[in-house]
């Protein structure tokens, strides 16, 4: 499954940092999820919830998912805009073409498409 | 007060139990992109070209590498990276034709990664090689987003997907230097018609070289090498 290894990655790089820190416990995990990045925030969490059962660092650890939303830019003309997705919510997004609502050109996601780790709150 | 008295070192710590804010802004994808890029470093230290080979299951993947291979294995010395959840049947059918072929089992991963691609690589012997043939998971949605290192990407659909292939995932098509329309002598029977799905990539992709084939037949197979630069 996607999510497991997106979860993966995101505990790899908050217990670098909160060991780095040298805390005690890490208290909230703030995790950005781009629209069309596919990532089920559902199941992101369930494996998030999995791997930290496995750190006692990540115990009791507080897991904020938000979504972020996807920015298209055209190639030909440079307008930026919003890009909705029409579909519902399901476990792979099928996301619109991406055409420019201004000159009808080709453009692609600058924003969107990835996972950010927004953040930790540590204690120490 | 003596003068060359030695200040001792002030260090402001944090209070014990103290709550901190720490902001990280760090993209989940980006250690992949890194190992990505050190793969591409190790493939052009030892001047092996390597090619993404992807499409969803069944569309024909492994039938099109078996069919380059077949007809550039005395040309180039060449492996085979396979991804697949389980089983070895591809690579199985790779290395009945006499070539090398590392099978990566993601397990329940729907894509391969750099971090699996380098432990394949650290198993072939890179100084004899010249060409890498990497065969992703059948999917087209996931392994858009984790580039492995290679050089060119080979996307493959068969008109059996349907008319909607290209329209439904994009951005499998947007990076992708060649797409094999594959399956065309079953076009009639599905009812799909081959030039709206040209049509549809060519609006997504205006750079990628297009080539209709029946990879089975050996139709098309060396226009797609040609298209490779191979």
């Amino acid at each position: 499954m996607h999510e497991f290894s997106i979860a993966s990655q995101v505990a790899d790089i908050v217990l670098t940092e909160a060991k780095r820190r040298h805390a005690k416990r890490i208290l909230e995990v703030r995790v950005r999820i781009g629209r069309f990045s596919f990532v089920n925030p559902d199941q992101l969490r369930f494996s998030l919830e999995a791997i930290a059962e496995a750190d006692p660092l990540l115990d009791g650890t507080l897991f904020i998912i938000s979504e972020e939303e996807a920015i298209a830019e055209c190639i030909e003309c440079g307008y930026r805009w919003v890009v909705e997705s029409r579909d519902d919510p399901s476990y792979h997004y099928s996301p619109p073409i991406v055409q420019c609502p201004r000159c009808d050109g080709i453009s692609k996601l600058i924003k969107g498409r990835d996972c950010t780790v927004e953040g930790i709150r540590i204690e120490v | 007060m003596l003068w060359g008295m030695i200040m001792s070192k002030i260090i402001v710590r944090e209070d014990e139990g103290e709550k901190l804010d720490v902001e990280l802004e760090r993209s989940v994808t980006e250690r992949n992109k890194m190992l990505a890029d050190e793969n591409r470093r190790i493939l052009d230290s030892y001047k092996v070209r390597a090619i993404d080979v992807m499409g969803a299951t069944g569309s024909g993947k492994t039938t099109l590498i078996l069919q380059i291979c077949r007809r550039l294995k005395d040309r180039y010395r060449i492996a085979v990276i396979k991804g697949d959840l389980t089983s070895s049947i591809d690579s199985d059918m790779i290395m009945r034709e006499g070539v090398d072929s590392v099978q990566v089992n993601t397990g329940r991963e729907c894509h391969l990664d750099a971090s699996q691609i380098r432990r394949a690589l650290e198993k072939l012997d890179l100084s004899n090689l010249e060409l890498i043939f990497i065969e992703n998971v059948g999917n087209l949605i996931c392994p858009a987003e984790f580039p492995l290192g290679s050089h060119k990407r080979v996307v493959v659909i068969s008109v059996t997907e349907g008319p909607y292939t290209v329209v439904k995932h994009p951005f499998m098509f947007m990076d992708a230097d060649v797409v094999v329309v594959n399956k065309m002598d079953l076009s009639e029977a599905m009812r799909v018609d081959p030039d709206k799905l040209v049509q549809d990539i060519r609006r997504v992709n205006p750079r990628a070289h297009i080539v209709k084939a029946i990879c089975r037949d050996g139709m098309g197979i060396d226009e797609v090498i040609r298209a490779l630069d191979l």
